[in-house]
């Protein structure tokens, strides 16, 4: 249970996906170890996430005693800067499973070029300079496109996970 | 305003495809995101996009290994304290333990687990052989499987049709193996409630579409390696809107066609995120490899075997980025002008045998076995600066330093030594360039430089240059230091002296400072410290900043 979404908050932190995997099992570890622990207070996922969040920031500071800051997406300054943020937790209001279908049901959605890019991108496992390559732009121009790709698919997942329909493409 | 925002925007972008950044990069980025919360929270929810759509297909797909690998944790943990608490813990060690984990190819088990708990599961498998043996035997099953499958793709190829028809990509091994959550369909237990979501695509020989395995019940997304990386959208209470389920394969067959320049042809206990096999090809993606060795031979001849852990990317059929680990190369004469490019280095391979190593610094050593390499810096300008030749009797080693990581170019510093103590050293920074004959000399330089480079790079660019210049000049002459006549020709015999002095100085010896300087011609007279530092300093000009810097300096060690 909510193996998926422990898995993506960790990855949403690590840039190493094997680092977040890593991290994501020993959250189960704890979770097995402390769930005596937990009162009901909160929802389980919501504990769940915290005992995640923990575990990240653990994980990033022995990685910056390691001088590793560079496996890391945001730096651990960061992280603690932008706790706010990821503890309202964004999209996943349900689980991440309604967020990973909701994902399918708007990428369905997008036009064909921003579609391909995504494709090539995250599921191709191409670079952006080798996608620019193809599209005769430049590596910025692919990247941008790309975050305003997530921009537009963020907007779609959060209404479609919330039920307000979808916002036009 | 919004031009700033744009600028951090980019990034933000860059830093996120996984480009690094330099130093005045990440604190523009830090600032801005600590100020302009606005921004703050934009960035946020890409990166949570970001996240899901890079986890979308993978974390679905591995999710029965990956609560395998929780699994096999927590129930090693419970045999730990099961020795002393048999009740509550019976309970737990009766949780239906899931099977394959030993098979090679799952991405996420007991390796990439954290050491402590690497140790616990390992003390459980010691006590679990027969348990372990049976494991095998269902590998032995599932590789026999594979050949049988790999079997079935190769005789349809000679039917004249193609498995993966319309994609025109060659059909990899990775296509048809058996799926690391296969052996658990029907058998695994729910443990993931709602959220378990066992892959049902499977591979039709005669069309390579997906097709649905409905007996598969729970099942809400399909996914498939081979199909287009898009998983399939199933029927799901949550997809309200009637559209139709979204089917890649179909609609949009991918016109991509992957390059790949290498062949793997050796494959020995491997431990790495992909499920490629003898004969799979290599493209230009990076690949990492955390253990086991596997050999490649690239489509110009040159066969290279890499041992984990190692991080490389294959650029083309005859260039292989080394950018973490070790590899050892072997050349034939057709695939002359090999070369292996690593942080800090370029190796051009001219027939031979030849190893290299990469530390996670970026330093680089290159040793040759057989035959001859030209290695010189890496970067657009490390030929200009310096190239050596490496054979085995002579010059037969490289070592190239690790440059600071500021994200700033700096000094670019390599030596090559031989079996008989030859040395050759090089220290080169905007384009000037020192060379060392004297492995004490390049030492001394190096480490002062390095020193000065932390505290102020500005200084220490000036004064390299000034210090590279006052190197052609003549340094012959003499110093009386208490009493003590002392000779020098050039700048290594000035090392030496200074060292020499240093080494009083260390031990107390130098309470006095009584003598003079005789260069050139030139006597330069003192009685103290301070005059004897200006004296040499006068004497021996920039040469002294780096070369034979302040003694009150070197006492207490480089600061």
């Amino acid at each position: 249970m909510y193996q998926q979404d422990v898995r993506i908050v960790t990855r949403r932190h690590l840039k190493d996906s094997l680092a977040a995997d890593e991290v994501a099992q020993e959250v189960f570890v704890q979770l097995f170890r402390s769930i005596a622990g937990f009162r009901g207070d909160s929802s389980l996922r919501t504990w769940i996430l915290g005992v995640t969040r923990n575990q990240i920031r653990v994980y990033l500071r022995n990685e910056s005693r390691r001088q590793r800051r560079s496996a890391t997406v945001m730096s651990p300054e960061l992280l603690e800067c932008e706790q706010a943020i990821t503890d309202h937790d964004p999209f996943c209001l349900d689980g991440a499973n309604h967020d990973l279908i909701a994902l399918q049901n708007c990428l369905k959605k997008l036009d064909e070029i921003p579609r391909q890019v995504v494709e090539d991108f995250y599921f191709n496992k191409r670079s952006a300079e080798s996608i620019a390559t193809d599209r005769q732009q430049t590596p910025s121009a692919v990247r941008m496109l790309l975050m305003r790709v997530r921009k537009r698919l963020g907007e779609c997942i959060r209404s479609q996970v919330n039920g307000r329909g979808e916002p036009d493409q | 305003m919004n031009s700033s925002r744009n600028e951090v925007r980019l990034l933000w972008c860059r830093q996120l495809s996984g480009e690094r950044l330099n130093e005045s990069e990440s604190q523009l980025l830090r600032t801005a995101l600590s100020e302009d919360s606005e921004l703050r929270h934009e960035l946020s929810d890409d990166a949570t996009c970001h996240a899901i759509l890079q986890s979308s297909e993978e974390v679905t797909r591995t999710e029965d290994v990956f609560v395998e690998a929780v699994m096999q944790q927590v129930t090693a943990e419970t045999a730990l304290v099961a020795a002393d608490l048999t009740p509550p813990i019976s309970a737990v060690r009766a949780t239906p333990s899931l099977p394959g984990h030993d098979s090679p190819g799952f991405p996420l088990v007991a390796d990439n687990r954290p050491r402590h708990s690497r140790s616990h599961s390992r003390s459980h498998v010691r006590t679990d052989g027969r348990r372990r043996r049976s494991l095998q035997w269902l590998s032995l099953v599932m590789t026999l499987t594979l050949f049988v499958s790999i079997g079935l793709i190769f005789w349809f190829q000679g039917q004249g049709q193609s498995p993966v028809a319309g994609t025109g990509l060659v059909p990899q091994e990775r296509d048809v193996q058996p799926r690391p959550d296969m052996p658990f369909q029907g058998g695994q237990p729910d443990v993931a409630e709602g959220s378990h979501v066992a892959a049902t695509g499977v591979v039709t020989p005669d069309d390579g579409k997906v097709s649905e395995d409905v007996d598969n019940a729970p099942v809400k997304i399909a996914t498939n390696d081979n199909a287009p990386p898009l998983p399939t959208l199933e029927d799901h209470p949550g997809n309200s809107d009637g559209s139709e389920p979204l089917k890649m394969t179909e609609e949009t067959p991918p016109t991509v066609v992957a390059q790949s320049f290498a062949m793997l042809t050796k494959v020995e206990a491997p431990i790495w995120e992909r499920q490629d096999k003898v004969g799979a090809r290599l493209g230009d993606g990076i690949v990492r490899l955390f253990g086991g060795t596997i050999e490649l031979t690239f489509d110009d001849g040159a066969v290279v075997t890499l041992a984990g852990p190692v991080e490389f990317q294959v650029r083309s059929a005859s260039l292989l980025e080394l950018r973490q680990g070790q590899l050892s190369a072997t050349v034939p004469k057709p695939a002359i002008g090999f070369t292996v490019v690593t942080p800090t280095s370029e190796v051009v391979d001219l027939g031979t045998e030849f190893d290299v190593s990469v530390k996670d610094t970026g330093a680089s050593d290159v040793v040759i076995r057989k035959g001859e390499v030209e290695v010189s810096p890496g970067g657009r300008m490390g030929k200009d600066i310096q190239t050596w030749q490496l054979v085995p009797r002579g010059l037969n080693r490289a070592s190239f330093f690790a440059r600071p990581d500021n994200g700033q170019p700096g000094p670019i510093v390599a030596k090559v030594e031989g079996t008989r103590g030859q040395f050759q050293g090089m220290i080169s920074l905007d384009g000037k360039t020192a060379k060392f004959r004297s492995e004490d000399t390049f030492n001394n330089v190096h480490q002062r430089m390095m020193t000065q480079f932390k505290m102020s790079q500005q200084d220490t660019r000036r004064q390299w240059q000034e210090f590279v210049d006052s190197l052609q000049g003549n340094m012959s002459g003499s110093m009386s230091f208490n009493g003590r006549q002392m000779q020098f020709g050039n700048f290594d015999e000035v090392m030496r002296l200074h060292n020499q002095l240093q080494n009083q100085f260390n031990a107390n010896q130098a309470d006095s400072f009584n003598g003079s300087i005789n260069i050139n011609g030139k006597v330069i007279q003192f009685k103290t410290r301070e005059e004897f530092e200006a004296a040499r300093r006068k004497a021996f000009g920039p040469a002294a900043n780096f070369g034979a810097g302040d003694l009150r300096d070197t006492r207490d060690g480089p600061k």
